[in-house]
């Protein structure tokens, strides 16, 4: 019955498949954890605690981040390493939110404006107690700052590697800045002592499980959106910037405005995964600019397939639920546990765990036509 | 040299497509295209054959802007100038190129290929992204599936198909535009001689009074088959022009082509 439902809405093949059983862990996600998390069933050997709504909504919030860069890298053939800065502008932005609703009301400041000797908070963070004065300001900076970093690369044709450098170069820049004390962000130390989001007390399992469910429904949501895009027109023309881009321009396409429009797009993604991911780890520090940080974001896509949208979620899963788990028992393995799987994706696999190539899918298919041959018999 | 008065009697009314003048493209020092005139002419097939190095292939990446020449005029219809276009501009003023190596998107089908040649709202990318995919589109794709005789392989996926096949695509995928000066580099490069008489066919249906056919290629037999006239580069300039058997007697290119 299941097989039926999901051929009458998907077509065959099994991409469309995947496609669908990683839209249903989404909608599986997005009602099992309020249902699970929250009372009466929290407290059920079913339910979830604090700790692992809180993973898998870090997860959510890393698996739209990967998405964002799939959209640029597995469509548009432009590898960033430097997706950690739309999702650190989108971090701070909802960080200085927090902080400035913590001290409506209160005279002061936090300690790292006193340490700047200031008494009061300065003009940029005006309005930021209104939730939507920071959502705003936060899609326009990405806004401005990608589509800057875009005009420059794609304006002068840098593109490979090259692009990759640049966008590394972009996001360590981005972190020195931030590291700095009186930038007036807290330095190294960066922005904490957050206490609600929309009235909720982030301490609170309530704030944990709906954070939970924003991230998972806003990456099922984006897995929606983006699936219909790449399908479309435009998907069309993002592989024939990423197969065979001077082609596309003697055709007669002018590929700049829609890389930029691409890079844009995928920015303000990463930075709405900012605004998910911040209030769940309650800290907006110059880690979130680390070059490690970005580098890890092309490992997820890498390792579940780039181009296909649902191998970045799965990815993005697959790679943090094991960090989450490793790092807890042999944290000075995971280095090489993921240098490991890098490697073995890279060399084994054509394109990460979605696209086995020849020799498995010969040997998945094999399996799949003894098992028909079994069925046959049994009827 | 011919002159343009000569080419009037020998193809009769024939109006000129390309204007070349004194075009000059210099690569480090290197000139690889030095002071070349050209005339195009509307209504046939124009061969350019020459050795390796010759800058056959440069006078093409002039003219579709992938190569800034260093001096020289490229007109179109003797009134604009195709140097000072924009990339975009000279697709929609009807100047398409077949590059040397087969360029098909590999992961899109034939049909998409196709698609991605037909623009309804040649001025605004946008309104082509979310309006453009109508009746017209897809009839003009049909249209060319016949016309390269890919229809029964529509909807495979490019990537899958022979190198023969993937050529005939590439001109499918210019011909979309329905091109005023449509420019094939080695078109029949490394195909089958079965392949290459279905070649030589479909550039006779290609032809019109609307369009010039500029060839590039290095198969002296089938530029001599299909060409009404044959220019033969050296070195960046011009040695000879004419018909096949007028070019081929010259003593000229025979010394260049079998060595001095």
């Amino acid at each position: 019955m299941m097989t039926a439902f999901v051929h009458s809405i998907s077509g065959e093949g099994p991409r469309d498949r995947a496609y669908l059983a990683v839209v249903m862990l989404l909608v599986l996600v997005v009602f099992a954890v309020p249902l699970l998390g929250l009372s009466p069933l929290a407290s059920t050997p079913l339910g979830l605690d604090g700790y692992q709504v809180n993973l898998i909504g870090q997860v959510m919030a890393f698996a739209l981040l990967a998405l964002s860069l799939d959209l640029v890298w597995g469509y548009a053939g432009y590898l960033s390493l430097g997706h950690g800065l739309f999702f650190a502008i989108g971090g701070y932005l909802v960080g200085m939110h927090m902080i400035k609703l913590a001290y409506v009301g209160q005279s002061g400041v936090p300690t790292f404006l006193n340490y700047m000797g200031l008494s009061e908070f300065p003009f940029y963070w005006s309005g930021m107690e209104h939730f939507w004065v920071a959502l705003l300001g936060a899609l326009l900076l990405t806004a401005l700052v990608s589509f800057v970093i875009g005009f420059l690369a794609f304006r002068s044709r840098v593109v490979g590697v090259y692009f990759a450098i640049l966008s590394q170069a972009f996001v360590y820049v981005a972190m020195l800045i931030m590291s700095r004390n009186d930038t007036g962000f807290g330095g190294n130390n960066g922005i904490t002592g957050f206490q609600s989001l929309f009235g909720v007390p982030l301490s609170a399992i309530e704030s944990k499980v709906w954070l939970a469910t924003a991230s998972a429904l806003v990456t099922l949501l984006t897995l929606i959106l983006l699936r219909r895009l790449t399908r479309g027109p435009v998907g069309k023309l993002l592989v024939g910037v990423r197969d065979d881009e001077d082609r596309l321009r003697v055709l007669g396409y002018e590929t700049l405005w829609l890389k930029i429009a691409v890079w844009c797009g995928s920015g303000l993604l990463a930075a709405i995964a900012g605004m998910l991911y911040v209030p769940q780890v309650q800290v907006a520090s110059p880690q979130l600019l680390s070059p490690m940080l970005s580098i890890e974001i092309a490992v997820w896509v890498a390792i579940g397939g780039r181009g296909y949208l649902y191998g970045a979620i799965i990815g993005a899963i697959l790679v943090n639920i094991l960090k989450f788990w490793l790092t807890r028992f042999m944290p000075e393995l995971w280095p090489f546990i993921l240098s490991g799987a890098v490697l073995l994706v890279v060399v084994v696999l054509r394109n990460g765990l979605m696209d086995p190539g020849p020799t498995f899918r010969f040997l998945f298919e094999s399996v799949r036509r003894q098992k028909v041959a079994g069925k046959g018999e049994g009827a | 040299m011919t002159s343009p008065q000569r080419q009037q009697t020998m193809h009769g009314s024939a109006q000129t497509a390309l204007y070349i003048e004194d075009l000059t493209v210099e690569f480090d020092g290197f000139r690889a295209v030095d002071e070349l005139t050209l005339l195009v002419d509307y209504g046939g097939i124009h061969g350019i054959i020459g050795p390796n190095g010759a800058g056959k292939t440069t006078v093409m990446d002039v003219i579709t802007g992938v190569t800034k020449p260093r001096a020289g005029t490229v007109l179109l219809d003797r009134t604009h100038d195709v140097i000072g276009m924009h990339l975009s501009d000279r697709a929609a003023h009807g100047i398409g190129r077949k590059f040397q190596k087969p360029s098909v998107f590999e992961h899109l089908t034939v049909r998409e290929n196709i698609a991605l040649g037909v623009r309804e709202y040649p001025d605004s990318l946008l309104r082509e992204v979310l309006r453009g995919g109508g009746p017209a589109k897809r009839a003009r794709v049909d249209e060319v599936l016949d016309t390269i005789a890919l229809a029964a392989v529509a909807d495979a996926e490019a990537g899958t198909l022979a190198h023969g096949q993937k050529q005939w695509l590439e001109i499918g995928m210019v011909l979309a535009r329905d091109p005023r000066v449509l420019m094939l580099d080695e078109p029949v490069a490394g195909m089958s001689n079965t392949e290459r008489e279905a070649t030589a066919e479909l550039l006779q249906r290609l032809r019109s009074p609307e369009r010039a056919i500029l060839l590039v290629e290095h198969d002296m037999q089938f530029v001599g088959q299909v060409s009404d006239r044959v220019s033969v580069m050296h070195e960046g300039k011009l040695l000879a022009d004419g018909t096949m058997d007028q070019v081929t007697s010259d003593p000229e290119v025979v010394r260049v082509y079998l060595g001095r």
